[in-house]
């Protein structure tokens, strides 16, 4: 039977009715059939298609014929017509729905896949966190041994550091009988403190949240407080915000990221930072009361001075204090035994955790260019000396970039000590800044002058970090400054005079060495010997670390030095005549 | 062109950085030569120590100031390379004698660079002579370390003097195949020579 030009098969599968005639199609020519428009017409045609598992692709080529072929519409009954749309709309609304369906429903699998990811991710974080407190414990432990005396120190003198520092103790006391606990504990914010990390360009969000153990549970107060004294308009301060939140920014990464000890050292040079602005201002009121009979009469007879003509006293303390000037000058008239105590120990704490921090964290020593004696008549000798540091913070920068480029595994405690840096760097950045700017402004005054300001002072405290770094610190727990024996330098000399190492230093033609062993009868040992004594005497060694390119006069030459200060005795690297 | 000649160009423009990317390169495309490990521990090594030297007494440049504080910069990066590459050529060749010589000598300079002590240089010198005791370069120390006073000694000891120094020197030539960590080697020998034949030393 022929229908339409289609061959019937024998083995038939389905059948509809065609007008009188029955149609029969099978498997291999649905396809087609289902293209014969004219049989969208018939009811039992439309039946037939309803059962077949494509049917919604027949409707829908069908009524896209429909629309591409506008002539064809007017032979479709409009029976027929509005069927075909009607079912193509359902169709498609359906396919809609499915579509969304499935769409939201790989949704919600990505996003289960993502949580179940960041779970993991945490897991591990926090793993590591732990495993580094862990294999640190023992340097936490160590750096205990500084809280304790300013800890009685404060609390001899009813200061407020005292608290930070029994909470710090208490918190390792617990984890050393009971075990260290973690926890995500969340903070809450001060809304002074949000707007100060907005401005400085932080996440908020860092501060909110904190997982560590009891003792970083603390550390991490400690970093809310300081931002908290930094944000108050009450606070004097005398270090630009900016750097002090950098810093405060390096305590939480090293606290987040296990390194404990370190966000505990920033921390106390964060606290020191803010003590050195009351201490300047206590000074600076001690001097206004001359006539005084003591000292803490003497303080607060100047105290009240300051009270009493406000105005004329931010010309002397400088730039930077404002209205904080107020709240700390009363302050001070009603704690002039404490304001004593921060006068006479707050520069001096300052610099010490400066140092500490640039010894043990930044890892940068410098070698002294300034002769204190001479520089107070001479500015060059103090901007070298600032620039100096800054090249050495960038230089540091440099070098820490390039290890992150090639990989590291402590890829955290590298971002806090990049931070670090910036705080480093802005702090003696701002201080060259603000003393070049007083120049300008002063072009006759000496540095005496200067000095007596607080961004004087300031320049003052980091200054001295360089020279004296932790020289008659009375808490020897982490004593920096190696006071050479003879025998050390003995051992120092028999090291260098070992035949290689004589051979590198003596048989090199590019360092210049024969005019000056020729001044010497060739005696090689004495040469030596006397390189190593004058290093000895006129630089600041590290306790345990190298040194480069030190300058050291002898008999009318400049020798360039360099080597390791290691096992207690001086190794030359080389050392040259330039 | 060899890579040999290309790192002896870059030495020579004092591009110390370069040619240690390149010799980075070379270690990739040839991490079983031997003197490419030779010629990064001595140019790392060297860089360290004796940039500030260099810059000051020997390069012609006239902004030598601007390349050492590059250099001086550059000192953490250069150590962590020269460690890394110190453990990886030592975890490899640790019985190759031209290894164990040459890193030996270089370690000299500032052994603390390489993460290791005097004792291990020492080490290495001394299994260098082991594997091979007739290389004439490696036997310069035991002529250095002869005792002088004794007749034969002297005259052994000048013997060697009078080979270095000699135009064709089998010495000389083989030195100038190590690159920088040769040519510094040769001013040592050059050096002790002259001192023990009693001539100028420039």
């Amino acid at each position: 039977m022929i229908q339409y030009g289609y061959v019937v098969s024998p083995t038939l599968k389905a059948c509809c009715r065609y007008d009188d005639y029955a149609v029969y199609v099978d498997d291999a020519h649905l396809e087609r059939v289902s293209q014969q428009w004219k049989l969208y017409e018939y009811e039992n045609f439309r039946q037939f298609l309803r059962k077949l598992p494509d049917y919604d692709r027949y409707i829908s080529g069908a009524y896209d014929y429909v629309q591409k072929n506008p002539r064809t519409q007017h032979k479709f009954s409009r029976e027929a017509y509005c069927y075909l749309s009607s079912e193509y709309y359902t169709i498609k609304k359906r396919q809609e729905l499915q579509e969304r369906q499935l769409q939201q429903e790989k949704l919600a699998k990505e996003q289960h896949q993502r949580e179940q990811e960041a779970l993991q991710q945490e897991r591990a974080q926090q793993q590591v966190i732990q495993t580094t407190y862990q294999e640190h414990a023992e340097e936490i432990d160590h750096e205990q041994g500084d809280w304790h005396e300013p800890c009685d120190v404060y609390g001899h003198y009813g200061l407020g550091d005292g608290v930070r520092l029994e909470k710090r103790i208490d918190a390792l006391r617990e984890i050393n009988n009971s075990g260290a606990v973690y926890t995500r504990t969340q903070h809450n914010l001060d809304a002074a403190v949000a707007q100060l990390l907005q401005l400085s360009g932080y996440n908020e969000g860092d501060y909110k949240s904190c997982y560590g153990n009891q003792l970083q549970q603390v550390v991490h107060g400690e970093c809310l407080d300081i931002l908290g004294h930094v944000a108050s308009p009450a606070t004097p301060l005398i270090i630009e915000k900016d750097v002090v939140v950098d810093c405060v920014d390096a305590v939480r990464e090293y606290n987040q990221s296990g390194l404990v000890h370190k966000a505990c050292q920033v921390a106390d040079m964060c606290w020191s930072m803010l003590d050195h602005s009351r201490a300047v201002l206590a000074d600076i009121a001690s001097r206004v009361a001359v006539h005084s009979p003591d000292v803490i009469s003497h303080v607060a007879a100047g105290v009240q001075e300051i009270v009493l003509h406000p105005a004329q006293y931010i010309d002397a303390v400088g730039d930077g204090i404002g209205k904080g000037l107020y709240c700390a000058v009363t302050d001070i008239f009603n704690h002039p035994v404490q304001t004593v105590a921060y006068a006479v120990a707050g520069q001096y704490i300052l610099e010490y955790h400066l140092s500490k921090v640039f010894f043990d964290l930044c890892n940068i020593s410098i070698m002294a260019l300034l002769d204190r004696d001479r520089a107070r008549k001479k500015w060059d000798d103090y901007i070298v000396t600032l620039t100096t540091v800054i090249n050495a913070i960038t230089a540091k920068k440099t070098t820490l970039r390039e290890a992150i480029e090639n990989g590291t595994a402590f890829a955290v405690a590298w971002k806090a000590q990049g931070k670090l840096l910036d705080g480093m760097g802005n702090l003696y950045r701002s201080v060259k800044d603000k003393a070049l700017e007083w120049i300008r402004n002063n072009p006759l005054a000496d540095p005496e002058r200067y000095m007596m300001t607080s961004d004087g002072r300031l320049m003052q405290a980091a200054n001295n970090v360089h020279f004296e770094p932790l020289k008659d610190v009375p808490h020897g727990s982490s004593q920096k400054v190696l006071q050479f024996s003879e025998e050390a330098i003995e051992a120092s000399v028999r090291w260098a005079m070992h035949d290689n190492k004589i051979d590198h230093i003596f048989k090199n033609v590019g360092h210049k060495l024969e005019p000056l062993l020729e001044k010497m009868n060739c005696d090689k040992e004495q040469l030596v010997s006397e390189v190593i004594r004058e290093l000895v005497a006129n630089h600041i060694l590290p306790i345990k670390d190298k040194f480069e390119d030190f300058p050291i006069h002898f008999a009318g030459y400049t020798i360039h030095v360099r080597g390791i200060v290691h096992e207690g005795i001086v190794k030359l690297g080389t050392f040259f005549i330039p | 062109m060899h890579w040999k000649e290309k790192v002896r160009i870059l030495e020579q423009q004092d591009d110390f950085d370069v040619a240690i990317f390149f010799l980075e390169r070379v270690i990739k495309e040839h991490p079983e030569d031997v003197d490419a490990y030779i010629f990064i521990l001595f140019r790392l090594m060297d860089t360290i120590v004796e940039h500030a030297c260099h810059f000051s007494n020997v390069s012609q440049t006239p902004v030598s100031d601007i390349k050492k504080e590059y250099y001086d910069s550059k000192e953490d990066y250069y150590e962590s390379l020269a460690r890394k590459y110190f453990k990886e050529g030592y975890a490899k060749f640790s019985e190759n004698a031209d290894f164990l010589f040459y890193v030996g000598i270089t370690a000299v300079m500032s052994e603390w660079y390489f993460g290791i002590d005097r004792k291990d240089y020492e080490k290495m010198l001394d299994e260098a002579g082991g594997i091979d005791p007739d290389n004439l370069i490696y036997k310069y120390l035991y002529y250095r370390d002869l005792d002088q006073t004794i007749v034969n000694n002297k005259r052994e000891a000048v013997e060697y003097a009078n080979i270095v120094l000699s135009e064709n020197s089998l010495i000389k030539k083989a030195l100038i195949n190590k690159g920088a960590v040769g040519e510094y080697w040769l001013g040592i020998l050059t050096y002790w020579s002259k001192e023990m034949l009693g001539l100028p030393i420039k």
